[in-house]
């Protein structure tokens, strides 16, 4: 079924805007993108750490400083797993 | 309510992310939720990582729930400064469409350590909340909001909880997270049903829902008794659905409704598809639940005013002190009575003689779980 952008003075039924709506709701993710997390996630997860990122440079291509690693380590961190990070769960 | 946004906890877990792609392939993910601040263990994060919260920034399905803030801590410390300097950069990078926090005090020394418990509910805790919230409002500058604890000590504490959380949001027009699951523990551990429960929240203020797992502990001293903790690690219970669906006509502003799990639960296959399932789940109740009325609150403030000096607290300070060390040393739940009795939270708004005692043991079983943090 076709369906008229909203915006467009036509008849619309609730029903058709409400798939419309939800077409547009609908967040794509690019193939290329899927596939750099499948391989991110299945290599780390295979060798049971993050330690592959760390021949990767860092954000925007800036190499991580000592800086920042002796603060991970100050904070108690080895930057080297990718496992139950802290998002939630603290109860 | 608007249009409502389908949404996972992502964050940078191999197990999660993987529970979450094939989700994300079939465009079923209309929003994730990240813990900004939970990056700080990692040396280098894989750029794939950025792309992803990119993608959702870009289109305004991103929004940021913080861990580590450690809200009621009465004394102001440079580790929240920092947290606040690296929010405003991160939330200048990407856009977020609304922040979030915990509600309470985090135990532990050590700013990434520890768990949030919860506080006294009386004038200067107000106020320390406030002037936290507002310094929030004013690095993010877009909504803000609180999510409500799953743990209280007592069922008085428990039962003014929404109150309090209302005053506090009030200056900066902030938003409430209803935790379902956080609901649900409360209302095991103090046997009172949970839409009774639902309704000391104040509901026009939710902007979000939280749905997730946890698990089941035996009390060691009192052994008929059963505590619920949300630990994440489990698929989300029955109750937590049906509650789901009660819940989500109640709350005219809502916008965002989380599934939540921690990677350690989904190690194997079968919690992955569990982890599908329940997210597929959780979507059809939304897609049966919405209407086209739209949402009215912007959760935005009109002009705040920050104090050049953070408000503090010693006298709580020292208690919140006191209170760690004793969760995170005692031996067993007798021990910590006996120091909570002679403490300085004896005889004060701490009401430390109301406490259940399953919910001093629990008290102690989190403190000692994150005093160590996640490593």
């Amino acid at each position: 079924m076709d369906l008229i952008p909203v915006g467009i003075v036509q008849p619309v039924e609730w029903d058709d805007l409400l798939i419309y709506k939800q077409k547009l709701q609908k967040m794509k993710i690019s193939k290329s993108l899927l596939q750099a997390i499948l391989v991110g996630v299945t290599l780390g997860t295979t060798a049971t750490s993050c330690s592959m990122f760390d021949s990767i440079t860092g954000v925007d291509g800036q190499e991580v400083t000592e800086a920042e690693n002796e603060r991970d380590r100050r904070n108690g961190h080895n930057g080297d797993t990718c496992e139950d990070c802290p998002g939630c769960g603290l109860g | 309510m608007a249009k409502l946004c389908a949404t996972v906890a992502c964050n940078l877990d191999s197990n999660l992310l993987l529970s979450s792609l094939p989700l994300f392939a079939q465009e079923k993910v209309e929003a994730i939720e990240w813990s900004f601040d939970t990056l700080y263990g990692f040396s280098n994060i894989p750029p794939w990582f950025f792309e992803l919260i990119q993608t959702f920034s870009d289109a305004d399905r991103l929004i940021g729930h913080g861990v580590f803030f450690s809200l009621f801590s009465a004394q102001w410390s440079d580790d929240q400064a920092a947290w606040l300097e690296d929010l405003k950069q991160t939330a200048q990078k990407y856009k977020f469409n609304h922040i979030s926090e915990h509600f309470g005090f985090m135990t532990g020394e050590d700013f990434h350590k520890g768990a949030p418990v919860s506080i006294p509910f009386n004038d200067s805790t107000l106020a320390l909340g406030r002037d936290r919230l507002a310094r929030i409002q004013d690095a993010c500058n877009c909504p803000v909001g609180l999510e409500n604890l799953a743990f209280s000590y007592a069922l008085d504490e428990l039962k003014i909880h929404g109150e309090f959380l209302d005053k506090l949001m009030e200056p900066i027009n902030g938003f409430v997270i209803l935790d379902l699951h956080n609901l649900y523990c409360q209302a095991m551990n103090f046997e009172i049903p949970a839409e009774e429960l639902i309704a000391i929240y104040p509901l026009h203020r939710v902007r979000e829902i939280h749905i997730s797992g946890g698990s089941w502990e035996f009390s060691e001293y009192f052994p008929d008794t059963r505590i619920r903790r949300d630990t994440h690690d489990d698929s989300v219970p029955e109750a937590v659905f049906e509650l789901l669906a009660y819940a989500i006509p109640k709350c005219p502003e809502l916008k965002f409704v989380v599934m939540e799990q921690l990677g350690i639960g989904l190690q194997s296959e079968k919690s992955k598809l569990d982890f599908q399932n329940d997210f597929l789940r959780m979507e059809k109740i939304l897609r049966s639940k919405e209407t086209t009325v739209q949402t009215r609150n912007s959760f935005l403030p009109g002009k705040i005013r920050i104090n050049e000096i953070p408000y503090e607290d010693k006298k709580l300070w020292q208690q919140q002190i006191e209170l760690t060390q004793i969760l995170e040393s005692a031996k067993d739940y007798n021990t910590a009575l006996k120091q909570l009795q002679t403490s300085s939270l004896h005889n004060s708004d701490w009401k430390v003689d109301d406490w259940k005692p399953h919910m001093l043991e629990t008290a102690i079983a989190i403190a000692q779980k994150w005093k160590d943090g996640f490593n």
